[in-house]
């Protein structure tokens, strides 16, 4: 099946590693085809160098990014004054491991941690229930002025969070709804990017297959569930990914949605610690990654699922 | 079981009609084929009768029932794709299975669902697959579940859009020996799409001839292809299509046989029927009813040139030129040798020529 999101998203990886190979080895002359039969025979030393070359600089390009990552645990395990008296090293210094252990219990962090749960919570899943509803329409129904709905919501990825945010507090604050799960989640409940994503997912959906289906007897709802989202799984699942993680690292409407402590999500817990604490520095860092670990599993887990629902939707948008 | 009609029946898509007032009685249990090139609205016709596109103009029924606005699920209708449209996420046995669950006026209780499910699988020798996904067999089986998926909750009428053009040619040709087996059994009315004449001839109790939107004949295969109404007909049924060559009546009455002068010589025919001495006709010739001889200006015969000659095993077709056009011979294997280059006579059985009115293409006799 051509427009499984899948194999595209195969056939894209295939043709990046051809690109990647004509990058790395620019002496060989380009070959006539892609059959490697009437490739010129490579020298063994030249293969080696190219090898060589591509791992230096993935090596280069890994240290570039992981550096940050080390210098935030360097920092959290090291005694802040020690640290600083000792030249900030490359290297941790005095470690202290109960440093996690203090963070959490700095500024309710597992508090905080627990509120962004529910608060990300109730985002992924209305997000998913509205996005696959609102695909559904754009992509299977037939309305009046389907076009234009389509292009007004994709405008709102125009729309940065800044934009409305003033007026979106007071209609909160108008709502009664400061510093509450509904008030932190409201603004937040429907998206374009998932909208356009399963809507690029369902249409992929042959039309024969929808046909069938129709003679089958499926309703709407029923082909939904047990057919066009099946079918979807893996765009699914890569936004789901995608609005986990936009969830939990929101920070500005939570600061503007709230006003007292104790509703404080996490992100803006971890400036309260580092603002709270100047003289434990580590503690903002550990909490910081303490804050993270979630993102972490998340991503571990659903790796595949974010490159191929990315490309996928790539490839096709 | 039912039968279908179309009365009048027109589709347009914005300005494209791509079925033009179709008229078409389809006996119950019957095994009907409709025929044509591609982009003649063979596809939207069966699709009408599906449900999946809107009508026009016109009316049609299955049964004694006006369907124009009944939904598809309730038209007690079974279809086969070119595609298959079998679910990829499903097993085999979900996928026969799923016309029973998701269609609220067929359901049936588990214990039978599981009977018939097993039935199906059965009759396409699919019982060992069951448990397997549609990605996990052969073209050959996918068409089987698809067609074990259409037998399930046993249709009025099946609908099949060129279910056999992703086999290769010998599963075809099994594959179409069984689907004849199958109506024989299931004695349901079928409806069958196809572009390949072979597929018509052997299957079909009817063809209808579609060109254009428009029924060009409907007949049994042997009428259509001993007496094809139009010249589309004429040259679309048949493989080398009939030969054709553009002339004028001589003599002849109701009675008595007639020539005609080309500009390659005088052809002896038959009857001519309607047609009245001096008019301009089109000659139709199948290649087996044509001859060719080795003394030149035989009377009664055209005069040509050998130019190509096609050994196929069992028969041979010799092409040649007679003046601007082409025709071609079709002769069993052991036949005098001839060489290309070779000037012949061409003469025909006179009782097998078909004449066509140049203008309206229609046929004369
Ligand atoms: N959804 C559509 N919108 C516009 N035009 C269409 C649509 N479906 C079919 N047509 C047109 O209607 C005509 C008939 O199409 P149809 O699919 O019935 O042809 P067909 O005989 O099945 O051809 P094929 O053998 O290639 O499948 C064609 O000219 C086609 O372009
Ligand atoms: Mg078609």
């Amino acid at each position: 099946m051509a427009t499984d999101p899948t194999v595209s998203a195969a056939n894209e990886q295939n043709r990046l590693n051809q690109n990647a190979e004509q990058i790395v080895d620019p002496l060989v002359p380009a070959p006539y085809d892609n059959d490697k039969a009437v490739q010129p025979p490579r020298s063994g030393l030249r293969n080696a160098v190219a090898t060589t070359t591509t791992y230096l600089v993935l090596t280069a390009l890994s240290v570039i990014v992981l550096f940050p990552i080390y210098m935030l645990l360097l920092r959290a395990l090291s005694s802040p004054l020690k640290y600083i008296s000792a030249g900030q090293p490359l290297y941790p210094v005095s470690i202290e491991w109960d440093v996690f252990n203090r963070a959490f219990g700095q500024a309710s962090l597992g508090r905080s941690m627990g509120l962004s749960f529910v608060v990300t919570f109730v985002i992924v899943i209305a997000q998913v229930l509205t996005s696959v509803l609102a695909a559904y329409a754009f992509a299977f129904l037939e309305f009046p002025l389907k076009k234009l709905a389509f292009v007004l919501v994709i405008g709102t990825l125009l729309l940065p969070i800044e934009v409305t945010l003033i007026a979106n507090v007071e209609i909160i604050r108008k709502l009664h709804l400061l510093n509450s799960v509904p008030g932190l989640t409201f603004p937040f409940l429907v998206t374009a990017i998932g909208i356009f994503l399963i809507r690029q997912g369902f249409l992929g959906i042959p039309r024969d297959l929808r046909d069938a289906s129709e003679l089958d007897g499926y309703g709407h709802l029923r082909f939904l569930f047990k057919v066009a989202m099946p079918m979807s799984k893996a765009i699914i699942g890569s936004f789901i990914v995608i609005a986990f993680l936009g969830a939990w690292n929101q920070y500005v409407w939570p600061r503007f949605a709230t006003d007292r402590g104790a509703w404080q999500t996490v992100q803006v817990a971890l400036r309260t610690i580092g603002s709270e604490n100047p003289g434990e520095l580590n503690l903002g860092f550990a909490a910081a990654i303490v804050a993270s670990l979630p993102l972490l599993a998340l991503l571990i887990f659903f790796q595949r699922q974010i490159v191929r629902g990315l490309t996928a939707g790539a490839v096709k948008g | 079981m039912s039968a279908v009609a179309f009365d009048q029946v027109t589709k347009k898509f914005g300005d494209t009609v791509a079925v033009d007032e179709f008229s078409l009685q389809i006996a119950d249990g019957e095994f009907m084929v409709l025929l044509g090139p591609s982009g003649c609205g063979k596809s939207t016709a069966l699709r009408m009768i599906a449900g999946l596109e809107e009508i026009s103009s016109g009316i049609l029924t299955i049964g004694e029932r006006v369907v124009n606005h009944i939904p598809p699920r309730e038209r007690d209708i079974a279809m086969v794709f070119q595609s298959y449209a079998l679910y990829p996420h499903m097993s085999v046995e979900k996928n026969i299975e799923s016309p029973l669950v998701a269609n609220k006026r067929a359901k049936v209780d588990a214990t039978e669902r599981t009977r018939r499910v097993h039935e199906a699988a059965e009759t396409l020798g699919l019982t060992e697959y069951l448990a397997r996904k549609p990605g996990e067999l052969s073209g050959g089986q996918r068409q089987r579940v698809a067609l074990a998926r259409a037998i399930v909750r046993r249709p009025e009428v099946f609908l099949m859009d060129e279910p056999l053009s992703n086999l290769d040619a010998k599963l075809r040709t099994q594959t179409r020996l069984e689907l004849v087996d199958l109506h024989r059994r299931l004695g349901t009315t079928f409806v069958y799409v196809t572009h390949d004449q072979v597929e018509a001839m052997t299957m079909a109790d009817r063809i209808a001839v579609i060109s254009d939107g428009r029924i060009q004949q409907v007949g049994a295969p042997q009428d259509v292809y001993e007496k094809p109404a139009n010249l589309f007909v004429a040259s679309f049924i048949g493989s080398p299509p009939m030969n054709t060559i553009l002339g004028t009546l001589q003599g002849g009455t109701e009675t008595a046989a007639a020539s005609v002068l080309t500009a390659e010589g005088t052809l002896a025919i038959g009857h001519p029927g309607s047609a009245q001495p001096g008019t301009e006709l089109v000659l139709g010739i199948r290649p087996e009813h044509l001859h060719a001889t080795d003394p030149v200006d035989t009377p009664g015969a055209v005069r040509a040139t050998i130019q190509n000659i096609e050994l196929l095993g069992h028969e041979r077709h010799v092409i040649c030129t007679v003046g601007a056009t082409q025709m071609t011979v079709r002769q069993p294997n052991d036949a005098p040798p001839l060489a290309i280059g070779q000037a012949v006579s061409l003469h025909a059985d006179p009782s097998e020529v078909h004449l066509f009115d140049p203008v309206s293409t229609e046929r004369l006799n």
